[in-house]
């Protein structure tokens, strides 16, 4: 049995999206959770050998500065590493990106494996080969598997590295088209398929197009959330192989930055308590990731009165004064309320804002500002 | 609410009143009189001050008098309730007093800024924003209402403010000035509550236009940013976004550097990958000079054999080019002789086709130029046609006139024989001459002349007795009665006449009158004038005939022979009918005839002019292609006899053939062997010679490449240094940040814009909602006060703007009479009271300084009986301060006063 760590996309020196002022702190987190990989997960649980499924880095250009100091991480485990690139971090032979310099830093190490070339590489004493699909360029559509020979009788586990997509996903930049076939670990004979690329699941991981157990074939997610849309906590894979057995799989959380949306929506018959129920509710998340690189975006969309609309924006200032952990998305629009005296001529200025044809968030803005000002000029409460 | 009614004042030691004075006031108009100086305005600067100002402060010296301080105690209905303001005034601030009291709740006021201020709120009803400052914050109102530590009269205005204060009691003399910006506009409006709404909405406007001036200097709206490119719509305009744009800009330049650092370390990546992929290419042998020295001489055999097997090639290669070019000499000139037979026989038959050219073009020439004749002909023929045809008129006259000249003829001999035969009748007819009939007449005259003087008498009851006998004039005469003329003879039966009367003389001439006239008509052989009349006519009948006959003027026998020979003459010398056959058509045919004859031959002429034309160049082609054909026959033997010279001077075509055969072979073979030597010289004498040179250069080139890719190294070391490479993702970053920010200020920016724009059309809109009922009303009683159709037109503020009577022009109101400003202030403030009463539901007291000082007798009547109606409809207090008394108590407005107190 060979018990794999499998992991991908540490996307090392990315700037993150999302995180405002605190970016800096979950950059670091990045290093900070791929140093823990390597110097204590992987010993704790005796993994025989660590795999990274590409983007290492998240540049070809990575700095040197970067390169040395991940140089030095990685040597401080003795256990075998084995790296594709992927296509933030592709091999191109015409530029020296940042995996050349990496295997130039890490000199003689002779337990840290850049794979640069798509052919098997045997590990005796493990009993495994593995089958590294390297990317030779950011695109890179060329046949990642074709290459795989048949299964040979001294081959061992047969452990193949990607780094794709088995469907269609993401949009503008980032759009990645489907460049390989779920079924690819049963075609190939592999004993496993170890994919990167995607960083979470989209929803439950079960019903996800990604997970495909019964094709032999895993994703092993980012061991951490890098912008406001990864709301998953990262995580690595512990995989125990045998040769022609179905691989046991453990997730391992190893991630600290934690991206929440927190979604408030209020139809226009909404009750206080649920008012009340959703501020409490926000308390508690930072309560319960307190130990975590917190950014909790409250997108609050719908009707509300303008009371709680006010109470709202206080209770935000409040968590958001208290730590730096709050984003407030403002898509609410005010319900038509009572504002003491001025109630009948609020509302007017309500309905002459709305007539105007500015955008939606403008209108919106424009009567909270009316509630704010008519509240501290006119006293209306 | 506002101030409803003043109940009384009581005032000691106020301006021109020494001693406790007390003034009660009712219901409707309170007229106040006296002459100048009597107390008016210090009764009217009492209640003002009473009901507004606060109570200590510079300024009021001129209420002041030497002793004791003034004082004022005023109660008044306000908000439905009963109160009284009590004030004593000091010029020290802090010594002023005022007091209020609730009087039905017995609550009382005794802190002196609180009293002014309440009993202002009460009374104005809008102070509401100050007075709600009371409690938490009062400094800020020393400064608001103290600016009457120095106050004089005319100031106190100023602290009534454009508002209602000075709706209720305005400065003396305002009435006749110019409307100011009065707020009391402002705060009117329809719905009820509108006074509190408008106050608000101007706090509002404030408020947002406060925001937005932070912000923005104008009213912008549409903001954009490409940061790019540094494109940023009116950031400028906001200080806010414009630094906020800035930084980010600054922002995403760096990580713009950062990407061209980027692409730059990409380059010297590439070349630092070269750099190392020649460094391990390079070999690494052992005994490189003897390698080198064996790669020399190999290099040097090869030398040697190649540039011998090459010389051979060259010398075949020489005498087959010299072989090749004596057989394509002669090719040459073979061919240029089969070129020129080929020439020659192409214009040959060219000539013989061109030759059946000309003579049918010839043909053609000659079909055209006849067929050119036929036209002309026909063209003359026609011509001498129409000229003949064109005459024919002409002609006919001419023959018309021969023809008439021959009737003339005839008619002048009929004529002369009807004349012969007439007078040959009237020869037979004999009639009487003139003097017969002359002599006849004046005969004929005297007997009737003779018979009147034989006048006749009347026989009247002649009773003949029987046997007697009367004849009359000779005749027997049976009837009673009857005239007798000459004679009257009665006879008995006896024949004897008893009775003869009788005219004897006349009876005689008459008798020989008509004896003479018998005479002559014996003499004529007529029985009487009857015959000789019948004669007569008959005779004269035919000398009328002969008469008219005679007057048929005809010309002379002569000059119609001459005109007849005249015409024929002439006819003579007219055309002469053409000999060919006369056509049939009309002259109008003929002309169009005559033109499509014109335009064949027009169109006959061209085609004969391209034909001489045609026929010119075929002459001049057949002609050139004859010499041609002779000089190419000329050059052809000339070319023969090249060629005959030209083997006799070499070898015949079979020999050359041959020894080109032999050359080509010689060439082949030499060039197989040289071939393969040239092309392997590159790699077997240079390469092995480079290599050579390599291998003993090989150390220093291993060095250099070292030494670049140390340099190359460095220089990427650099470069991230300098360009604080590492910190790019953090660039990037903060550029989101600076981003996200940035687009929610112009969010923010664009929402307080829409919001003051929103405030502002509001309270345009509600301003626009008194419009109709202000001038309603005020129009109500222009057309009362200057005639039916009367109008006050309103400036866009709402304040009079002009007045137009009916058929007059307009006028501004600025240039309006003194009396007539003062009447429409005075309108239009009534209007605005009415407004406010209407709206709050509420009475109203007012003051009017002597409001109608100016204006006539009748106009001043008019606006009275509306400011009555005005007081009944609302029940309001008014106070009236005047000089003129009498103008409200005598003649048609006595009664008006419901009140008058007389100083």
């Amino acid at each position: 049995m060979v018990r794999v760590l499998a992991t991908a996309d540490w996307q090392l020196g990315k700037a993150i999206s999302g995180a405002g002022e605190q970016s800096h702190i979950f950059r670091e987190q990045l290093f900070l959770t791929a140093e823990k990989i390597v110097t204590e997960i992987a010993p704790e649980h005796g993994a025989d050998i660590i795999v990274i499924c590409g983007d290492l880095f998240d540049r070809p250009e990575a700095s040197w500065e970067l390169i040395e100091r991940t140089a030095e991480m990685l040597k401080k485990t003795k256990i075998p590493i084995h790296i594709i690139s992927g296509n933030h971090d592709a091999l191109d032979s015409s530029q020296e990106t940042c995996l050349w310099k990496l295997n130039r830093e890490l000199g003689n190490q002779s337990d840290i494996i850049i794979h640069k070339t798509r052919e098997p590489h045997h590990i005796e004493n493990l009993g495994c080969t593995i089958y590294p699909g390297v990317l030779n360029a950011r695109f890179d559509n060329s046949d990642q598997v074709g290459w795989i020979p048949e299964r040979n009788k001294n081959d061992g586990v047969r452990i193949g590295l990607f780094h794709g997509a088995i469907v269609n996903f993401g949009e503008g930049d980032d759009a990645r088209i489907k460049n390989l076939e779920p079924t690819l670990a049963i075609d190939k004979n592999l004993d496993i398929a170890l994919l990167g690329d995607w960083h979470q699941p989209k929803g439950d991981e079960e019903n996800s197009p990604m997970a495909q157990p019964d094709n032999r074939l895993w994703y092993t997610w980012a061991p951490e959330a890098q912008n406001l849309s990864n709301n998953k906590i990262g995580r690595v894979l512990m995989c125990d192989l045998e040769v022609s057995k179905d691989p046991k799989t453990t997730p391992i959380e190893v991630g600290k930055n934690c991206f929440i949306n927190k979604s408030i929506e209020f139809d226009e018959s909404y009750e206080n308590e649920y008012f009340e129920s959703e501020i409490d509710s926000i308390s508690e998340l930072i309560e319960q990731y307190s130990e975590y690189n917190l950014i909790i975006r409250i997108i609050a969309s719908g009707w509300v009165k303008e009371e709680d609309y006010n109470r709202l924006e206080i209770a935000v200032n409040d968590l958001k004064s208290n730590n730096n952990k709050i984003m407030f998305k403002d898509k609410l629009s005010i319900l038509p309320t009572n504002l003491d005296k001025s109630e009948n001529m609020i509302n007017q200025i309500s309905e002459t804002i709305n007539a105007s044809e500015e955008a939606k968030e403008i209108k919106d803005l424009a009567i909270k500002l009316l509630y704010k000002y008519a509240r501290q000029e006119l006293g209306g409460e | 609410m506002t101030l409803q009614r003043i109940n009384s004042i009581e005032i000691e030691n106020f301006r021109s009143y020494s001693t406790k004075k007390v003034f009660n006031f009712e219901n409707g108009l309170n007229l106040i009189s006296g002459e100048n100086g009597a107390g008016k305005t210090s009764l009217r600067l009492a209640i003002v001050l009473g009901l507004f100002s606060r109570p200590g402060g510079k300024g009021l010296e001129s209420i002041m008098r030497s002793g004791n301080k003034p004082e004022v105690k005023i109660e008044f209905v306000a908000e439905g309730g009963t109160y009284i303001i009590e004030k004593t005034f000091s010029k020290t601030p802090k010594d002023g007093v005022a007091i209020l009291t609730n009087l039905d709740t017995n609550e009382r006021i005794d802190i002196t800024d609180e009293a002014v201020l309440k009993c202002r709120q009460l009374v104005t009803g809008s102070e509401e924003s100050i007075i709600n400052k009371i409690d938490g914050n009062f400094s800020p109102l020393n400064d608001a209402i103290s600016k009457g530590k120095s106050f004089s009269e005319g100031e106190v205005t100023k602290i009534l403010g454009n508002n209602m204060g000075s709706l209720l009691f305005p400065e003396q003399g305002r009435l006749v000035e110019l409307f100011e910006t009065n707020d009391v506009l402002k705060n009117i409006g329809l719905d009820k509550n509108t006074l509190t709404t408008n106050n608000d909405l101007e706090k509002l406007i404030l408020r947002a236009n406060g925001e937005r001036t932070e912000r923005l200097t104008k009213v912008k709206f549409d903001f954009k940013f490409d940061l790019e490119n540094n494109v940023a719509i009116n950031m400028a305009a906001n200080k806010k976004l414009e630094s906020k744009f800035k930084a980010a800009r600054v922002l995403w330049e760096s990580v713009d550097n950062y990407k061209i650092t980027e692409s730059k370390l990409q380059e010297h990546y590439a070349k630092l990958e070269s750099l190392r992929s020649e460094q391990e290419s390079d070999s690494e042998g052992e005994n490189l000079d003897e390698l080198a020295k064996k790669l020399e001489e190999s290099a040097e055999e090869h030398r040697e054999k190649r540039e011998s097997a090459e010389k051979k090639t060259s010398s075949a290669s020489k005498e087959l080019e010299e072989s090749k070019q004596l057989q394509n000499d002669r090719e040459s000139i073979k061919k240029q002789i089969n070129e020129l037979k080929t020439e020659i026989e192409v214009n040959k038959s060219k000539l013989t086709s061109e030759n059946e050219n000309l003579q049918k073009c010839e043909e053609k020439y000659e079909t055209s130029k006849k067929k050119m004749d036929e036209v002309k002909t026909q063209i003359s023929e026609l011509d001498s046609w129409i000229d003949y045809k064109g005459d024919d008129s002409y002609r006919q006259d001419l023959q018309t006139i021969m023809t008439d000249c021959d009737d003339e003829l005839k008619k002048i001999d009929e004529n002369n024989k009807k004349i012969v035969d007439i007078e040959q009748v009237m020869r037979k007819i004999n009639p009487a001459s003139t003097d017969q009939w002359s002599k006849i007449n004046e005969l004929r005259n005297e007997i009737s002349v003779a018979k009147g003087r034989l006048s006749p008498w009347d026989l009247n009851k002649s009773n003949v007795p029987s046997g007697y006998e009367l004849k009359v004039d000779g005749e027997e005469f049976k009837e009673k009665s009857g005239k007798i003329k000459s004679s009257l003879v009665m006879t008995d039966s006896k024949n004897k006449v008893i009775i003869s009367i009788s005219n004897p003389e006349e009876s005689k001439s008459i008798d020989e009158l008509e004896s003479q006239l018998n005479e002559i008509f014996t003499s004529l052989g007529v029985e009487g004038t009857g015959e000789l009349r019948i004669r007569q006519e008959k005779f004269d009948k035919l000398e009328e005939g002969l008469n008219d006959i005679k007057n048929n003027k005809f010309r002379s026998k002569e000059e119609i022979e001459r005109s007849k020979l005249d015409s024929e003459n002439k006819l003579k010398d007219r055309k002469k009918k053409p000999k060919s056959k006369e056509p049939e058509s009309e002259l109008t045919e003929l002309f169009s005839k005559r033109n499509q004859l014109g335009a064949i031959q027009n169109a006959n002429e061209e085609i004969r002019d391209d034909l001489g034309k045609e026929l010119g160049g075929l002459q001049t082609s057949t002609k050139n292609l004859e010499d041609k054909v002779q000089l190419n026959e000329k050059d052809n033997s000339e070319l023969n006899g090249k060629l005959e010279e030209h083997r006799k001077l070499y070898i015949n075509d079979s020999e050359l053939v041959e020894k080109l055969a032999i050359n080509r072979k010689t060439f082949e073979e030499a060039k197989a062997v040289s071939d393969p030597l040239t092309s392997s010289k590159e790699t077997e004498e240079d390469g092995a010679r480079k290599k050579a040179s390599n291998i003993r250069k090989g150390s220093e080139n291993r060095n250099r490449i070292g030494s670049e890719i140390t340099e190359c190294k460095t220089l990427i070391d650099h470069i991230i240094k300098e360009s604080d490479y590492s910190k790019y993702a953090e660039a990037e970053e903060k550029l989101e940040l600076a981003k996200d920010e940035l687009e929610l200020e112009v969010l923010k920016t664009k929402a307080i814009v829409l919001l003051q724009q929103s405030l502002e059309n509001l309270k345009e809109d509600k301003m626009e909602s008194i419009y109709p009922v202000l001038q309603t009303i005020i129009n109500q009683v222009a057309g009362h006060l200057y005639g039916n159709g009367a109008k006050i037109i309103l400036n866009k503020d709402g304040f009079p703007q002009s007045l137009v009577r009916t058929g007059r022009s307009k006028i501004k109101f600025e240039w309006e009479s003194y009396g007539t400003r003062e009447q429409l202030n005075l309108l239009y403030r009534l209007a605005l009271i009415r407004i406010i009463s209407d709206e709050e539901e509420t009475s109203l007291c007012f003051a009017l300084d002597d409001p109608l000082v100016n204006s006539d007798r009748l106009r001043r009547e008019k606006i009275l009986s509306h400011l009555n109606g005005l007081i009944s409809k609302g029940e309001h207090q008014v106070l009236v301060f005047t000089c003129h008394a009498e103008d409200y108590t005598t003649g048609s407005t006595a009664g008006t006063v419901d009140h008058h107190i007389k100083l």
